[in-house]
């Protein structure tokens, strides 16, 4: 039988390691399809990344099959995901600039504007973020959410069972945490 | 940090938060109990707090538009040190300007702040490096910087000296500044540019709004956007986007680097419009227009301009005819080598008209050739000058730089002495001499003569200049007489301390000259070993090296390697939209370069829409007439034609000539290179007179340019045989066939391109003159090689098939034929689709066939298929249509339809009557055909036969 989404992230929920590694597959997959057709079909120049997690949250599980346990942590995965495709990206550019040769097609088009942050600082925001996630993975993971998924502090709080104050203040440590790192290395 | 310490830090900060600030620092000392450790980490993550309000919080690449800033919050009140805000007095691009007061002591002093809208570490970091260049900046004339630091908000800010004064040039007007007043302030304005300029800062913004003078007629100059002279390129590129056009200099329109120049100019606007009342380029244009004047169209004068502004006297006028005119004519040159050195220089003959003296600004309006050349060899003259003035002021310069700067000085004396004696001995003016003027032509083989004679013990210079002089007979389409010149310039280069980067400029110069020469292998070794020098030194994907293997690209596309020519160019392409805007000429270049990479045979609508795009780019960047919109035109057009649309093709290939000629003259190659491949459009549209006319006139001029046996005419010869085809002079066709086959088989032996298209021609000509068995072998090497060359699917392997089975068919072999058809049809299917001109020739070829075989219910259908072809690519009234015509009427006649017949034959009739001489035998067939003719043939199967 074939393990559908909703499956995996119930089992993912309740603790089975393998779930959740295919669970990131089947997101990561999802969520490269999406910004590649949006990337296609619409202007090119910006990827709403809000809308992609949520369309891939639509697309992958039957929503009304998941506890709301659950749906939070797909949000977590999916944000999870889309760190890694922006990383990956950034990565492949960085790649291509410096001569790694014949890269694959690089999947978000160039287009796409990472003009907020060059590729080397969002690959020292991957890094400090990596040692934030050592410290704290719940900072980690609202980071993800916020920025990389788009998420709203109301949908983080409903997905960490924390009050949106708490999300506040830790948003607040994290930022710091991260701009003090970022910028360090820099 | 382990996680045990993170959470104290965390726990710290956390309270730290709800502390009042000036209380901190006290309380975590307490708190941390001498562990200086945990203390550094909280204060790190206080102070960095303080700068994340807009950090992480636009989620990642949902961004909207980046360049408008958010409107800054209402900070009035709120204290920056001593300084309390008051009211906005401005916004800039990343930033706000405030005017605040000091209230705490005893006088009020007012000052300006300036500070970031919100502190992202990029914008920290710019706006970090600005007051360390203003800080540096020391001068009467320029806008001191008092102070700065970080606001209780956490933005960083600074303390400017506040002016108090008016625009320069609203200043002139209002007090009513005589002319020698408006030049004394533009001295004191060309001081603050020079100090700025000795500190190696350009100011790249000069325009009255920051040009300020106050009540006692002292210039302040905002520094509100310097930028180091290191600053990167593409801070220059969104800049002048911003800017208003109206003071940016040619080359910041173009996107290309910014120098102390650029600065020179602007300097040359502002004395413009103060003098003549207006500035140089009308206002009430479009942006667009106005950039495109700068760039291309020489201003008036300010004295013709101040003589039709109602305002100025008419002594006024004539005050500025003569010097004044030509200073600013000189600040305001298009060349930024041409332009005063400095702006001290422009200063110097500014006091130096005032004081009566003959100015520097002279004899600018010299013949254009000769003031190129001149102007050329300035450059490296004023970038000495510029390198002299920085080691006298900059103190900071290092020996060795110093060292390097010397020797660049020593060459620019030898090379300006070795310039102005060539000029000095022919100058046209002198009476005294033999009376003869000498062509540029002449000054330049003159010039070639001497170097190795008067420059002995200068090697460097020797390059330089004979790379220049090489330059030089390129533009006058002298391949073959610059192609020494560049050899020995890459020669001497290589045993001078000159820079890697202009060694590998005299490379690439090298390459082009042995490509276009058609020594491809040659050029191919060239360019690798510039290649490895670029990467030595400046390393992989950098622009040199880009610039390096975009050329190589092409190369490899000349020496047939069309596939490794592709990969290399769509790498170019990749690596340089990293570095470069999409708007910029260096993403530009690197479309044209992928565009022909794909070469003429495949791909033919990617190849199109390439060269649209870089049109459309170069549209934007340049003026209509210049070589490199023409460039772009004439490829589109000759890409345009091998996709079939001939209508576009000859309006961007006659867009391309007007330029040519424009530009060029009519006795340059390359006008008669466009014009060929024009004539080849013409041909196929059905003015084989108009065309042979062009064909006839273009081989002219390439000979005489290039040589009686120059190797790059195959494709006139090609194209003349074709044309003699289409005209019935078979025995003119075959020896221009013959000849361009065998030019090619020379240059580029038979695994090539251009000996493809030979064979095909040459294969044509024998097969219209019935030696099938001449034309078999040719016409299948020529399939086999465009396949190997290519890949399928390609057009030229498709055609040659075709070509190859219309001569089984007419030799006999129709059985063999058909198979062979059906390999063309296929392949040309794939690769130009059913309505080019190629499809509808082996759909004609093909029915005809079918007809001789009696097969007339396929010979139905493939005659419909090959007249839709005809009617879709060739244009109404082509002659060419007839083919198709005349075998849809002799299909119908065999089914007894002599009514759908007659009309068609009427009109095949009309068309070739219209392009063919009178006694053709192509006419004659279809009069034979029609109905109730005297030669009338009643019997369809026999028209068929006949006429197989």
């Amino acid at each position: 039988m074939v393990e559908s989404v909703t499956q995996m992230v119930e089992a993912a929920g309740s603790g089975d390691g393998a779930a959740l590694k295919r669970l990131f597959g089947a997101v990561y997959g999802e969520l490269k399809r999406i910004a590649r057709r949006q990337l296609a079909g619409g202007d090119g120049q910006t990827l709403d990344t809000t809308g992609l997690v949520h369309e891939a949250y639509l697309k992958l599980v039957n929503p009304e099959q998941l506890q709301l346990r659950d749906r939070s942590h797909f949000f977590v995965i999916a944000a999870k995901a889309m760190r890694q495709i922006v990383i990956d990206h950034a990565r492949r550019r960085l790649a291509i600039k410096r001569g790694g040769g014949a890269a694959e097609a690089v999947t978000l088009d160039d287009e796409v504007a990472l003009d907020a942050m060059t590729p080397d600082t969002l690959l020292r925001l991957d890094h400090a973020l990596d040692q934030l996630g050592t410290l704290d993975q719940r900072l980690a993971e609202l980071v993800e959410m916020r920025f990389f998924a788009g998420l709203s502090v109301d949908q983080i709080a409903e997905a960490q069972s924390l009050t949106t104050r708490t999300v506040h203040r830790d948003w607040r440590r994290a930022k710091a945490f991260l701009y003090d790192a970022v910028l360090a290395a820099g | 940090m382990r996680a045990e310490h993170w959470k104290r830090v965390s726990e710290l900060f956390e309270r730290a938060l709800d502390i009042p600030k000036q209380a901190r620092a006290d309380w975590l000392a307490d708190e941390c109990a001498g562990d200086a450790e945990l203390r550094e980490a909280v204060e790190r993550m206080l102070d960095a707090d303080t700068f994340t309000d807009d950090f992480l919080e636009r989620p990642l690449m949902d961004v909207g538009d980046h360049d408008i800033s958010p409107a800054g919050a209402d900070i009035a009140g709120t204290m920056f040190g001593p300084y309390r805000a008051l009211q906005p007095i401005g916004a800039g691009g990343m930033g706000e300007v405030w005017l605040a007061a000091r209230a705490d002591g005893e006088f009020e002093q007012r000052v300006a702040i300036k500070r970031l809208h919100y502190p992202t570490p990029e914008l920290v970091r710019r706006f970090r490096h600005e007051r360390r260049v203003l800080a540096g900046l020391q001068h009467p004339n320029i806008a001191q910087l008092h102070d700065g630091g970080v606001g209780a908000d956490g933005a960083p800010y600074f303390v400017m000296e506040y002016v108090e004064g008016e625009p320069i040039t609203r200043y002139c007007e209002e007090h009513g500044c005589g002319l020698d007043a408006r030049i004394g302030l533009l001295l004191q304005v060309c001081d603050a540019v020079q100090h700025a300029h000795r500190n190696l800062v350009v100011h790249r913004d000069l325009k009255p709004s920051n040009v300020l003078v106050d009540g006692a007629s002292k210039v302040k100059l905002l520094a509100k956007v310097l930028e180091s002279t290191d600053g990167s390129g593409e801070a220059t590129a969104t800049l002048v986007q911003r800017m208003t056009p109206d003071y940016a200099a040619p080359e910041q329109i173009r996107g290309e680097q910014v120098t102390t120049a650029t600065d020179v100019y602007a300097l040359g606007v502002l004395l413009f419009e103060l003098l003549a009342g207006e500035r140089p380029y009308r206002l009430g244009r479009q942006r667009g227009d106005i950039e495109r004047a700068i760039v291309a169209v020489a201003p008036s004068s300010a004295s013709s301009v101040a003589a039709r502004s109602s305002g100025a006297s008419r002594e006024w006028a004539r005050r500025l005819r003569g010097d004044l005119d030509r200073i600013i004519a000189k600040a305001m040159a298009k060349e930024p080598e041409r332009r005063y050195a400095s702006a001290e220089a422009l200063a110097e003959d500014l006091r130096r008209h005032r004081a009566g003296h003959p100015v520097l600004a002279r004899g600018d309006d010299a013949s254009y050739r000769m003031s190129k050349f001149v102007g050329r060899n300035r450059a490296g003259v004023a970038a000495a000058t510029a390198v002299i003035i920085a080691l006298v002021a900059a103190t900071a310069i290092s020996l060795h730089q110093a060292r390097v700067a010397q020797r660049q000085a020593q060459r620019a004396d030898a090379e300006k002495s070795f310039v102005l004696g060539i000029l000095d001995a022919n100058d046209p003016n002198d009476t005294q001499g033999k009376g003869e003027t000498l062509t540029a032509r002449q000054i330049l083989d003159r010039a070639a003569e001497r170097l190795d004679k008067d420059l002995a013990d200068q090697p460097a210079v020797r390059a330089q200049l004979k790379n220049e002089i090489g330059n030089l007979y390129w533009d006058y389409g002298q391949y073959a007489r610059a192609l020494p010149l560049f050899e020995q310039s890459v020669h001497l280069a290589q045993a001078t301390d000159l820079p890697a980067a202009q060694r590998v400029a005299f490379m690439i110069d090298l390459g082009d000259d042995q490509r276009i020469l058609r020594h491809l292998d040659d050029a191919s070794a060239t360019f690798r070993n510039a290649m490895s020098l670029a990467r030595a030194t400046d390393g992989i994907d950098s622009d040199l090296d880009l610039s390096v293997r975009s050329e190589y690209s092409v190369t490899l596309a000349y020496s047939a390697h069309f596939v490794e020519a592709e990969a290399e160019a769509r790498q170019v392409l990749d690596a340089v939209a990293m570095r470069h805007p999409k708007d910029s000429s260096d993403y530009s270049d690197a479309l044209g370069t992928l565009a022909f990479a794909l070469g003429d045979h495949r791909r033919q609508t990617e190849v199109v829409s390439l060269l649209q795009r870089q049109l459309v780019l170069n549209e934007r960047l340049h003026p209509e007439i210049h070589s490199a919109i023409s460039t772009v035109c004439n490829d589109l057009g000759v890409a345009l034609l091998s996709q079939g649309q001939l209508p576009q093709a000859e309006s961007s290939l006659r867009r391309a000539l007007v330029i040519h000629e424009k530009l060029l003259g009519k006795s340059h190659p390359h006008y008669g290179g466009t014009e060929t491949n024009l004539a080849r459009v013409l041909d196929r549209e059905g003015h084989f007179e108009e065309a042979l006319t062009m064909l006839a006139d273009g081989l002219e001029i390439r000979r005489r340019a290039l040589g009686d046996e120059a190797d790059m005419l195959d494709g006139t010869y090609r194209a003349l045989a074709l044309n003699a085809l289409h005209l019935g002079d078979a025995v003119v066709a075959e020896t221009n066939a013959r000849r361009a086959l065998e030019l090619d088989l020379r240059t580029y032996g038979a695994h090539h391109q251009n000996s493809v298209d030979s064979q095909m021609v040459l294969g044509s000509v024998l097969l219209d003159r019935e030696k099938f068995d001449e034309a078999q072998p040719l016409l299948q090497a020529a399939a086999t090689t465009a396949d190997e060359i290519y890949g399928k699917p390609n057009d030229a392997g498709g055609y040659a098939r075709a070509l190859q089975a219309r001569t089984l068919a007419r030799g006999g072999h129709v059985d063999a034929a058909m198979l062979m058809f059906g390999e063309a049809r296929v392949q040309l299917h794939a690769s130009v689709g059913d309505q080019h001109f190629e499809t509808a020739d082996a759909l004609t070829w093909q029915g005809e066939a079918e007809l001789v075989r009696g097969d007339i219910q396929r010979a139905d259908e493939t005659a419909q298929q090959a007249v839709t072809a005809a009617r879709a690519s060739y244009p109404a009234g082509d002659a060419l249509i007839a083919d198709s015509l005349f075998l849809q009427a002799r299909v119908d006649l065999a089914f007894d339809r002599s009514a759908d017949a007659l009309p068609l034959l009427r009109e095949a009739l009309a068309l070739r009557k219209s392009a063919l001489k009178v006694d053709d035998p192509r006419i004659a067939e279809i009069e034979r055909a029609l109905p109730g003719s005297r030669a009338g043939l009643p019997r369809a199967t026999a028209i068929a036969r006949g006429n197989g």
